[in-house]
């Protein structure tokens, strides 16, 4: 799958590629807004991670051509700008997802993933991975054949484990995706080895023993058996 | 505009009401030198030229009494002139003066826009509206930039905590010792603090510079509902109870996304200001709405409390940025309620009042 970065913070844009890159992802980056509006109009990407702010232009325009030219690609907006209104107006040009600065990298993988799979129409609302498999629409998660019994915040857990399997998902980051901006404001992400806990107990009462592997207390990764 | 200064204008009109005046009463000193001495004069004269005996006339005293009263006369006139002068001229002319002490007395650096000063023909006046415009307009641009700053700083700071927050996240990929995993985590602490501490501050910039949607009319109760149930569902050391003493809905215009963050500020002070396993009580009534919870220290500080960067308001071990409440006040400010804090029964009582 081909994927164009456009962010002018190659910092940022290294980080995302080499996170990306381990997965089935052919990332190419873009650095400035001549260089990504070149780049949009001649060569065919599944998926493209747009910074708005970039220097020399408006991120929005590079938008407006990529739905113009090319709309069957996917658009993803990451942007520093936080507000309501930046995020409304890319989303009406017609981004697909928007997430503000700064993100978990875990976050943005999984993001493409769901953008990944509203584009591609095919029947792909399963989600297999070792004994368990995860139905999105239904959402509902059977090991073994049984369906177990997980609450809400459960299942987005696993969902979010099992979406970056092969990566280590730090605590902040599991965080920041149940509560959003709760999560911070708390300083204090127990609550997040409280649920990780009842979600082991679950899945080794189904016979999934060890599908989460805890690294030293600060972040979790998902073995695929 | 010929400009003059204050003192020749002044003395210019004075003396110009003086001579009207001294114009309008010619008449009368006319009348009173003929009535009094001119006419004794005259009456002498013709006496002497036809060789017939002088009158019986005091010449004396009707002098002094002519002098005398010409010289209250000419004094009135000055008098008056000088009250005219004073009373109704200057107070024209002190007018320019007057209208920009309005302004300047009006005058408002977070609200209102530099006014404009009407031009006048006098130098002191016309120096001190020029000097006054500049220092207003210097105060406002120094007052716009540093409101500017901070959005901007703020805005700056997303993308190196981004990185930084990335490395962390590419670093937590590869093989750790468990001391490297325990440095990674305090960055990935020190990496949540600055982002939090960035977002708050460039709400609070967003505040200040006005720079929010609409607001909408929200049922508050179930508002608060939305943002009690997610809290509900992660976070179990602290019960949160909405307790509504009112049969009627309350409907409130509201900027959704701070309501969401007033509430939530709110929550998460109770909770860093209990003790574990507490119950924190949201009561909503007609017209004002009360977070309270169990104190686990003394009575705080109302004067600091909602003051940014205060931390004296805090837990001991829960410290925060210091900037939930100084939030808390300005989206109370913003949306014209009233907030105060109260220590009740051992409980810290926020009460907010709608209207």
């Amino acid at each position: 799958m081909k994927l164009l970065v456009i962010e002018d913070e190659q910092a940022l844009s290294q980080s995302i590629v080499r996170f990306l890159n381990e997965e089935e992802y052919l990332c190419e980056q873009a650095f400035t807004y001549h260089d990504a509006m070149m780049k949009v109009k001649l060569y065919d990407y599944d998926c493209i991670l747009l910074d708005i702010m970039l220097p020399e232009g408006d991120g929005l325009d590079v938008l407006t051509v990529i739905k113009k030219e090319k709309p069957e690609t996917g658009v993803i907006i990451i942007s520093a700008k936080n507000s309501l209104e930046s995020k409304i107006e890319g989303l009406k040009i017609g981004a697909d997802d928007y997430l503000a600065k700064p993100f978990h990298l875990p976050e943005l993988s999984i993001r493409i993933y769901a953008l990944m799979r509203r584009r591609n129409f095919s029947n792909n609302n399963f989600i297999e991975s070792g004994d368990i498999s995860i139905d999105l629409l239904a959402k509902e998660v059977k090991a073994h054949g049984d369906v177990l019994d997980l609450t809400r915040t459960e299942f987005q857990l696993l969902l979010f484990l099992v979406e970056n399997h092969k990566k280590v998902v730090s605590k902040s980051a599991l965080a920041e995706h149940l509560s959003g901006d709760m999560a911070d404001m708390m300083d204090d992400y127990s609550f997040v080895y409280t649920h990780i806990k009842n979600l082991k107990a679950k899945l080794s009462a189904a016979g999934c023993n060890d599908c989460i592997k805890t690294i030293y207390g600060m972040g979790y990764k998902w073995i695929e058996k | 505009m010929r400009m003059r200064s204050l003192l020749n204008k002044t003395l210019a009109q004075y003396i110009g009401c003086t001579a009207i005046l001294l114009l309008l009463t010619a008449p009368l000193f006319y009348w009173l030198t003929k009535q009094y001495y001119a006419e004794d004069l005259a009456d002498v004269m013709e006496h002497i030229r036809l060789g017939i005996p002088l009158p019986d006339l005091d010449l004396e005293e009707d002098i002094v009494k002519g002098v005398m009263i010409q010289f209250v006369m000419i004094f009135s006139v000055l008098s008056l002139s000088l009250l005219v002068t004073m009373r109704f001229i200057t107070k024209k002319l002190w007018k320019p003066f007057d209208t920009t002490l309005t302004k300047i007395e009006h005058f408002n650096l977070e609200h209102s826009k530099v006014p404009n000063f009407s031009s006048t023909d006098i130098k002191e006046f016309a120096r001190l509206n020029i000097a006054t415009q500049e220092l207003m307009s210097r105060d406002k641009q120094s007052y716009i930039v540093q409101k500017e700053f901070t959005e901007n700083a703020s805005h700056e700071l997303q993308t190196p905590i981004a990185v930084f927050q990335s490395k962390l996240d590419l670093l937590l990929q590869e093989e750790l010792t468990e001391k490297q995993a325990e440095i990674v985590n305090e960055l990935y602490a020190v990496s949540s603090r600055l982002s939090r501490l960035n977002k708050d501050l460039l709400l609070l910039a967003k505040i200040d510079n006005d720079q929010l949607g609409e607001q909408t009319r929200v049922n508050a109760i179930y508002a608060i509902g939305k943002n009690i149930a997610l809290y509900k569902e992660l976070y179990h050391k602290h019960r949160v109870e909405v307790i509504s003493q009112s049969s009627n809905p309350l409907y409130l215009n509201v900027n959704v996304l701070l309501f969401d963050s007033l509430i939530n500020n709110l929550i998460v002070n109770a909770i860093r200001n209990s003790p574990d396993g507490s119950k924190i009580e949201i009561e909503i009534d007609d017209n004002e709405m009360t977070v309270s919870n169990p104190a686990s220290g003394k009575k705080l500080d109302e004067k600091s409390l909602f003051q940014r960067f205060n931390t004296s308001s805090q837990g001991d071990n829960k410290r925060g940025n210091g900037l939930g409440l100084a939030i808390v006040k300005a989206i109370c400010d913003y949306h014209n309620w009233k907030i105060e804090y109260q220590f009740e029964h051992n409980r810290h009582v926020f009460r907010i009042k709608f209207s």
